[in-house]
């Protein structure tokens, strides 16, 4: 991983999707399968880590071969979220964008933390803490997956 | 009322007008980035020369079909209420002037999305309300 910086991000691919996740954000990486149904947990050397499959969440469907968890720490517990691939480099951005005011004051999930232009192309931050959060309210209190 | 420029562009087969004065450009289609939990007319943001811009099918709301990007699909990048969107169209046809006379008003069954129809060379065209179809997409919050 590169240095820290809080505005460096990894872009990451979510079927014909992208996404970026702060570099800050990212604490290991682990290669994954697709076999094709969804992994809900991962053995690793800090104990059994509870997955979430961003394609359910973005509603697509992953055409990957081989996929990525991403892990990270929430609290004291290690969570993964699984996306299609991430870029072996960060992306440094000058700024981070607001989503338009239309978009904005629409219902928009609040794991979408604002806008980064990569090669001039919109790519959706998300916060995967505040995912876990929202969407993995058990791993985050008590876990049980 | 004096003669005024209008755009004609095409969303599913049928034939739309808009004043000139509220298109601010036109560019080839290019895929916008979608944003999960907006409305189903709101396809996704897209980069306009550094602004984001999110962009609205208005086939959506006119319940009309949803053909896939061609060739011919442009994006028109429009402003209404302060605030700057883009419409997919499946093409753009040309840049009319028009006699604001010989604007008929809908038909009753008509969208309320149409303010008016007017004729036009390619045939007859509805005239677009940006503000009815703005109000529309933020009552689908």
């Amino acid at each position: 991983m590169p240095p820290d910086s809080a505005l460096a991000f990894y872009p990451v691919q979510i079927a014909d999707q992208r996404y970026a996740v702060s570099a800050t954000a990212i604490k290991a990486v682990r290669r994954l399968p697709n076999v094709g149904a969804e992994l809900t947990n991962l053995h690793t050397r800090w104990g059994r880590v509870p997955l979430c499959d961003l394609a359910v969440w973005a509603a697509v469907q992953s055409q990957a071969e081989q996929r990525v968890a991403l892990l990270l720490t929430v609290g004291e517990r290690w969570v993964g979220v699984v996306v299609d691939a991430i870029a072996d480099a960060a992306v440094d951005v000058a700024a981070v964008l607001e989503l338009p005011s239309l978009i904005h004051d629409a219902s928009v999930d609040p794991t979408i933390a604002g806008v980064i232009l990569i090669d001039a192309v919109p790519c959706l931050i998300l916060d995967l803490e505040t995912f876990v959060i929202v969407h993995m309210p058990l791993v985050h209190e008590d876990f049980r997956c | 009322m004096p003669w005024t420029h209008h755009v004609v562009f095409q969303l599913s087969q049928e034939w739309y007008v808009l004043p000139v004065e509220q298109v601010r450009a036109i560019e080839r289609w290019h895929a916008p980035t979608p944003v999960p939990g907006t409305p189903p007319a709101i396809i996704g943001i897209i980069n306009q020369r550094g602004m984001l811009v999110p962009v609205i099918d208005a086939r959506v709301l006119l319940n009309l079909p949803l053909d896939a990007p061609t060739r011919s699909s442009r994006l028109l990048f429009t402003h209404a209420q302060a605030t700057d969107f883009a419409l997919i169209t499946d093409q753009v046809a040309d840049m009319l002037t028009l006699d604001p006379t010989s604007l008929e008003d809908a038909p009753a069954r008509a969208s309320t999305l149409i303010s008016g129809l007017v004729m036009t060379p390619f045939g007859r065209a509805s005239m677009l309300d940006l503000e009815a179809v703005l109000n529309t997409v933020r009552l689908n919050y």
